[in-house]
Formats: C-alpha cells, structure tokens, sequence
C-alpha cells in the first residue's frame, strides 16, 4: 500500500522502522514501571493505599498502554507489509 | 426458572456451538477461509485464557483480597504489549519447526529429544487435570446456584451426574472437531470459531452483569466508589512481593499454559495476527476486569453476610429477579468452562 505521502528515500522508512521496534520493545517495560508503581505508595494518613483511587490509576494505566500498543502495532504492521513481506504470504496484504 | 429450561438453553447454546464449528470446518474445506483467519477471531481465540475461574472467580477474589486479582491479568497484559519480544519470536520458531504442541517444541529446542516430549507432555497432563476438574465443578456449581434458588419442584440433582454428562458432551464436541483432523499443521477452525463466539458470550454477559450492577443496583460510578470505600476491601494493602510475583506468574502462565500455546502458536495463521492482539487482547482482559471490583463491592454490601462471592456474578441478578441475566451470566460461566476444556 504505496501512498504518494511516503518519502522515496528508503533510509528515512528504515530508520523510521527501527524507532517504531524500539517504540514496540519499550511499551512493556513502559507498562511494568507503571503497573509496579503503586508499590511505593504509602498515604501519610492512613499509611496503606486506598483500593477505590489505586483501581481508578491501574485502569487508566491499562487504558494508556493499549492505545499506545494499538498505535505502535497499526504502524509497524504498515511498515512490515511495505518492507518485508512474509514469506509465507508472498502477497503482503496489509493488516486488517 | 425452571431446570428444565436451564438445561433446554444449555443444550441449545451447545446446538449452536455444534452448528458455528462445523460451518467453519465445512468452509476451511473448500478453501474458503476468509474471516475464519481474520486477526479478530484469533484475539477472541486468545481469551481461552479466562475461564470460568475468571469468570466466577476473579469476584470471588476481589471480593477477599481487593486489587490484587488484576496481577492475573496484568501479567498476560504485558507479555502481549511487548509481543516484540517474545511472542513474535515463539510463533515465527513455532511455525518453522512445525510444533504442534509446547511439548513439542521444547524437545524441538534440544534435538527433537523424545524423552523430554514425554516428560513435558506428562507434566502439562497432570498439572491440566485438576484444572479441567475444577472447570467442571463451576458448571455444577452453577447449576447448583439455579437448583437451590427455584421454590418447589425439582430436587438438586446428583451433581455428580452433572459433571459427568457435562464431560461426555465436550468430549464429544472435541473428538468431533479437534482430534478428528490429524494434519500436519494442526490446525482446528471449527475449534477456533466455537471458541471465539464463547469468548463474545462470556465478555457480553460480564459487561451485561457489571453494567446492571454499577447503573441498575448502585448508582453508577460515583456510588461505586464510596461504596468501595465503605467495604471492607477499602485498603489496599499491597505486599510488593505477591504482586510482583503474581504479576511475573502470570505473564509465564500465559505463554506456557498448554492450552494458550495451542491457540496463540499452533492456531496462528499469520504473523500479522500478533500485531493486532497485542492491543486487541489487553483490551479484552481490561473489559473482563472493568466490572470486577464493583460487583465485588456491590456484592458484598447487597448479598447476605454468608453469602459465596465467587458466585456474585449469579447470585446478584437472582437477588434482583432478574432470570434473564442470570441465565445470560450462566451462559457465560458455561461458555468459559467449556472453551477451556475443549481445548
């Protein structure tokens, strides 16, 4: 799927390519951090965490991270059908 | 509600089950696949990960230990986020070595050595079968629930009886579209599109629980969270051990359980595939959980003191009269044991 909108220089796709991979190899660990966090969470009040505003924070990380794998896996399915089709399917039809 | 049309409903959702397989299977004959190998079916394919467990017993759960039943999901949640790592590696050596099955594949990595197959074929047989039992029990359970609510009429019958039957008739269903086609690439339709549509059922009859009791009992989401402040699962007391090791328990369960690596490995189809349930099945763990806590929470403040909270997702719309739902939650609980099993 060629769109005139892609720039013809193939290093520019290529590095392109590799930040959206290293973008794909850093969400998880983004996610980890983020997921572990509340670990360190110690109210000066009460000293033991609240269940209602810790669900509220680990839903809305979860939300985070979806929407960003959603955008990085919609790119790097692009690119991968662009650059390297698969093997198995010579065809290389982009992702539905 | 009778038991009479529980069963005449289970067996009609059987019916369909029997009917979506065999179309599919019909369809991959004639070549004619296409959205049988469509990335949606494969996500929905994944969620054999929540069985019945999750479905009655992530309330159950919250219920005792608060926040602490998302580790459960968490962990598969960020094994799919970063698929680059590792899931995206597992299939494309799944696929090259032609492994049919994690036994398989670990003999693969050590020269197709036949005594490690055995032994790691040994270990998931014995490590699935109290967990197949323990899918059946939920469905007797179930049944239980709807047995001991009805007024006059029928007696509570053998559970034993029940488990067994319901056992016969997977055993059945799996013979008739798992085993039966022995190919190379291993590779079940039928299997995968009964699954998926049980993976649509379990999620809509959740949602259909969780919004009822958040706008239909509470009073939408604020009255949810002062009532989550005002249970006894207010505080959260989080042991970083436990919640790291759970969350690090389950991200391996997910890419070891036998039964994920049938449907995420062997049942893949194309690569391409990973790529959209990398966010598509967070999604869906996020959807299941969405409701958990708060039918946890309503359920402990609605329901009498005694009462079980793993069967709150049953017991919360019998409470209200409401048949319909609680059926639509049995067929879900159903769906999720069953999916399980098949596979």
């Amino acid at each position: 799927m060629r769109s005139p909108l892609h720039p013809v220089f193939l290093a520019q796709r290529a590095y392109r390519r590799r930040r959206l991979t290293d973008a794909a190899r850093l969400l998880p660990l983004a996610g980890c951090f983020l997921f572990l966090l509340p670990i360190f969470w110690r109210p000066q009040d009460t000293g033991v965490a609240d269940t209602a505003s810790g669900g509220l924070y680990l839903f809305a990380v979860w939300a985070v991270l979806i929407v960003a794998a959603a955008g990085v896996a919609a790119k790097l399915g692009r690119h991968e059908s662009d650059d390297t089709p698969d093997r198995d399917d010579p065809h290389g039809s982009g992702m539905g | 509600m009778s038991f009479r049309i529980l069963v005449a409903v289970c067996l009609a959702y059987v019916t369909v089950l029997f009917v979506v397989a065999f179309i599919a299977e019909r369809r991959a004959q004639n070549g004619n696949i296409g959205w049988l190998r469509s990335p949606v079916v494969y996500t929905l394919s994944l969620s054999i990960y929540c069985t019945a467990w999750t479905f009655y017993g992530a309330v159950g759960y919250a219920a005792r230990s608060g926040l602490e039943f998302v580790t459960i999901y968490l962990g598969p949640t960020l094994v799919f986020v970063g698929w680059w790592w590792v899931l995206r590696k597992l299939v494309r050596i799944g696929r090259r070595e032609r492994v049919t099955s994690i036994a398989d594949l670990i003999s693969a990595r050590y020269g197709k050595s036949n005594l490690l197959g055995v032994i790691v074929t040994v270990i998931s047989v014995a490590a699935s079968t109290p967990y197949i039992a323990l899918q059946l029990q939920s469905v007797t359970l179930s049944f239980g629930v709807f047995a001991s609510d009805a007024p006059t009429g029928w007696a509570l019958p053998d559970q034993g009886a029940t488990a067994l039957w319901v056992a016969a008739g997977l055993a059945l269903f799996t013979i008739l579209f798992g085993t039966r086609n022995l190919d190379a690439n291993e590779r079940h339709h039928g299997v995968v599109t009964a699954i998926a549509l049980e993976a649509v059922v379990k999620l809509v009859a959740l949602l259909a629980v969780g919004i009822f009791v958040v706008w239909g009992v509470a009073d939408g989401w604020g009255d949810v969270i002062a009532r989550t402040k005002a249970s006894p699962i207010s505080q959260w007391p989080l042991v970083p051990g436990r919640w790291i090791g759970l969350t690090f328990v389950s991200a391996a369960a997910v890419l070891t359980l036998p039964r994920m690596f049938q449907v995420m490995v062997v049942e893949n189809v194309d690569e391409r595939h990973l790529a959209t349930a990398s966010w598509a099945f967070p999604l869906y763990l996020m959807l299941i959980s969405l409701f958990v806590l708060p039918i946890a929470v309503v359920g402990l403040s609605e329901l009498p003191a005694g009462a079980n909270p793993d069967l709150f997702v049953l017991t919360l719309p019998l409470a209200f009269d409401r048949d319909n739902l609680a059926m639509l939650a049995f067929l879900g609980g159903f769906s999720s044991a069953t999916s399980m099993v098949i596979v």
